[in-house]
């Protein structure tokens, strides 16, 4: 765990200070799996949406990793990019669709959704889902959920609480 | 239900992260073109100074019309350092044209 740590900050400082893409590459190998399954969670594990995002994360993370002062683990700092890719992709979704006529098949599948628990937790507010996904599939603390959500802990506490909640009552009717 | 119930159940039915075995690749090429940063200034510097000691000993070399093995000491000098710089020169941009 700790050489792993070690190996992880030798590979930021030399994309840091030489510009090195192959140990870009290995950060890429070391993270590619928790970014997408976060973002499968999140986006109703669409492979090819996931992938969109997961690329538009790194690539971030790279254009922006002199900014990373080691505050915060580089997985919270690209789970906090992440997060930003997937709020800022169903902003434009939902402009998008602001001004189209509700779409029959959409609603039959929303309604279909809701048979599962993920259906269930897709159909929370997005940041309750966020939160959920974080807190039950990436095993993060409230702490770290609240820098990556850039929340204050309390607020992630409410979240949490709120969605648990829905979720017990989801369970609850389905038995 | 209890907590740990619950994080059983979402993790049964979770999403895990797909497959793409081009991923990898398809991040780096998308990548923004290097950045000069300061190993590469240095570099470039070194290159200058090499360049400028290698122009000044041939046309030392052609003045004296010794450029092409009167002095055999001074000529192998002469031509070694000229391919050896102009080698180092020219392998990476040759190695990134080819790959």
């Amino acid at each position: 765990m700790m050489k792993q740590r070690l190996d992880e900050i030798g590979l930021i400082a030399r994309c840091m200070l030489a510009d090195d893409r192959q140990a870009f590459g290995a950060l890429v190998d070391m993270h590619t799996g928790r970014v997408k399954r976060f973002l499968a969670n999140l986006a109703k594990g669409d492979a090819a949406l996931v992938d969109d995002l997961a690329q538009e994360t790194f690539i971030k993370a790279y254009m922006a990793i002199k900014s990373f002062r080691g505050m915060s683990s580089f997985a919270t700092w690209l789970y906090r990019i992440a997060y930003n890719e997937y709020v800022m992709w169903s902003r434009r979704r939902r402009d998008e669709r602001l001004g189209e006529m509700p779409d029959v098949a959409d609603e039959t599948e929303a309604d279909s959704r809701i048979d599962t628990l993920m259906g269930a937790i897709d159909r929370l507010d997005e940041r309750q889902k966020a939160v959920i996904v974080l807190h039950y599939v990436e095993d993060q603390p409230v702490k770290k959920i609240a820098r990556i959500m850039d929340m204050p802990e309390g607020t992630v506490k409410v979240y949490l609480m709120r969605g648990r909640e829905n979720l017990k009552k989801f369970v609850k009717d389905e038995r | 239900m209890k907590d740990d119930e619950l994080r059983s159940k979402i993790r049964r039915e979770a999403y895990s992260a797909p497959e793409n075995p081009y991923f990898k690749r398809k991040v780096l090429n998308s990548l923004p073109p290097r950045r000069a940063t300061g190993a590469r200034w240095i570099v470039g510097c070194a290159y200058a100074v090499a360049f400028a000691i290698l122009a000044c000993y041939w046309a030392a070399a052609l003045a004296d019309g010794d450029a092409f093995g009167a002095d055999r000491v001074r000529t192998l000098i002469l031509w070694g350092f000229t391919l050896g710089v102009l080698a180092s020169a020219l392998y990476q941009p040759l190695r990134r044209l080819l790959s």
